[in-house]
């Protein structure tokens, strides 16, 4: 059965329409249930903001209160994840420096779901400076060098099931928990990230809650 | 009285519940199976999330000395009846095979337990995940979780640490303090009036439901590891994002914040909070001369901005921004909003849902 679910707040109902010499209403039980679909299908979710640290630089030329670099920086993160046992697809973002021009390699990101031994669930989706989507930020210094600013870059929500199990990774969308012989709704799972000159400082996941139950 | 749980979710339509419907059996039965599988499932959510980034080969959460030592500590906040959190740590050791000091540890200080990866568990050079389960306790209505490292030449590394509220294996029978209470088996069937005690029920479970404690970001520096001066979150703008429910437009308070500073002169530390795209608005938290390693808390307070990503159901990403100053005399022009203190430890995030 699929049943919508709406987007009203959960609003605290009144608890007058149960109390004794009332009598028991339709809508009173249309309320609950309507409640209890609110609370199941916004709350019976996991989400998690994933602090990736980073090595404290020491040098003072480094100290200037930006990254100082990320040419030639490749790095590589597992963070494991809690999925929702109603789950069906994940939305993410990744708070990335990266040069915005130059530099030995062209800056990436690529981001791919696992299951905790490691199987490839999502193959994953990529932002890259070479088609655009993953930008760089940069502020110019008084003289004349460049430093790295923190960007945020997003997934959206839109689903695309069968990138999922694709040769390659995608441009951005909503990576699927369920794929292939797969199914990760309610367990723990492995966002794995790898970057190309450029350094990862955060992965922000929110599921897809989409419209129905 | 039983109180089954069911495996999955099945939703109730409120259109066959509305007046001038039969009420089935079937039908109000599903409302309490919907409501103990909402209770099994709704509280379980991480309170630790932190990853550390591989790069040449190398994670800075690494330690070689054999001697045990914390590395990492966390606080979490208390869940109404939470007695027991799982953990999945991603570990491994540099190279070369575990030897018999290759440890690492995540204990619960107040619980007086813990949970240990070493050789016998299968700590080899290979990245891989392990799960346990920690008993926790509250004082002042928070545990502290650590995160210990023993090592050899070869470095043992920890990539990730996740701990959660694992899902209820079985409800409580009764009516927990913040007002959740199970139905019990064959409580909610047609031929059986809906009492008023019943209905109250039902409606205290919902709100309660929908106000529990959610941690959004937790950060620990670190300390005892490979590298030395690690005890501090580096000097650009950290920002974290997080979901803001359209329930929060009812509160005054968005989130709630746990930081730990030090500093020799006093300072504050700046958290920037973004209900919306329009910018953000700052809370200071001042931290006196001589502080080491202080927590202090702050509520971050709502905007009236709107949210700066929008998402389905209205839930927007809301960010939070900390910025810790680097050495004075580095600065070639001073960025705005920038922390004074020494250092800022760590940050915890929590909201009621």
């Amino acid at each position: 059965m699929s049943v919508p679910y709406t987007s009203r707040r959960l609003v605290p109902p009144s608890p007058l329409p149960t109390q004794s010499a009332r009598p028991v209403l339709g809508q009173t039980l249309a309320a609950l249930a309507d409640g209890i679909n609110t609370v199941a299908g916004a709350y019976a979710r996991s989400w998690q903001t994933v602090h990736v640290s980073q090595i404290v630089e020491t040098a003072a030329a480094n100290l200037n209160g930006y990254v100082h670099s990320a040419n030639g920086v490749n790095q590589s993160i597992r963070a494991a994840y809690l999925v929702g046992p109603l789950d069906e697809a994940l939305q993410v973002a990744v708070l990335v420096s990266s040069e915005a021009a130059g530099g030995t390699s062209t800056p990436s990101v690529t981001v791919q779901l696992e299951d905790v031994g490691g199987s490839v669930v999502d193959v994953g989706i990529k932002w890259q400076r070479s088609d655009g989507s993953l930008r760089g930020n940069e502020e110019e210094r008084p003289n004349g060098s460049r430093r790295l600013v923190p960007t945020w870059y997003y997934s959206g929500d839109l689903r695309r099931p069968g990138l999922a199990v694709a040769a390659l990774p995608s441009l951005p969308r909503a990576l699927e928990t369920v794929a292939s012989t797969y199914d990760l709704r309610g367990a723990v799972a492995v966002v794995r990230a790898s970057t190309v000159s450029a350094r990862l400082h955060a992965v922000a996941i929110l599921p897809v809650w989409g419209q129905t139950l | 009285m039983a109180r089954t749980i069911p495996a999955t979710l099945t939703p109730v339509d409120p259109s066959t519940l509305l007046t001038g419907e039969p009420l089935k059996a079937t039908t109000v039965a599903a409302l309490g199976a919907a409501l103990n599988w909402s209770l099994a499932h709704v509280a379980r959510a991480p309170v630790i999330a932190q990853a550390w980034a591989e790069t040449a080969g190398s994670v800075p959460c690494a330690r070689t000395s054999p001697v045990p030592a914390t590395v990492a500590e966390w606080v979490i906040p208390e869940l109404e009846g939470g007695a027991v959190v799982s953990v999945v740590v991603i570990a491994r050791v540099r190279s070369g095979v575990a030897g018999s000091s290759h440890s690492v540890t995540v204990q619960s200080v107040n619980g007086a337990d813990s949970f240990t990866v070493n050789a016998t568990s299968g700590l080899d050079a290979t990245w891989k995940a392990y799960t346990g389960t920690l008993d926790v306790a509250w004082v002042l209505s928070r545990e502290t979780i650590r995160l210990r490292l023993a090592g050899a030449a070869n470095a043992v590394e920890v990539a990730s640490l996740l701990v959660y509220w694992p899902a209820l294996a079985s409800l409580p029978a009764g009516t927990t303090a913040d007002g959740r209470t199970a139905v019990d088996d064959g409580e909610l069937v047609a031929d059986r009036p809906l009492s008023a005690r019943v209905g109250s029920q039902l409606y205290a479970t919902i709100d309660a439901l929908g106000a529990l404690p959610r941690v959004h970001l937790n950060v620990s520096d670190l300390r005892n590891v490979e590298l030395a001066n690690q005890d501090r979150l580096p000097p650009y703008a950290h920002q974290w994002l997080s979901p803001r429910f359209i329930d929060s437009a009812d509160r005054a308070v968005d989130l709630y914040a746990l930081v730990v500073a030090s500093s020799a002169a006093a300072g504050s530390v700046i958290i920037q909070h973004s209900g919306g795209a329009g910018g953000f608005s700052a809370s200071t938290i001042d931290f006196g001369a001589l502080s080491v390693r202080d927590t202090k808390t702050e509520e971050l307070r709502r905007t009236d901005r709107a949210g700066a990503y929008a998402q389905d159901l209205s839930v927007q990403w809301q960010a939070v921004r900390v910025w810790p100053q680097p050495d004075p005399a580095t600065w070639d022009t001073l960025p705005g909003a920038m922390s004074t203190v020494d250092a800022v430890h760590s940050l915890m995030l929590w909201s009621f849902s």
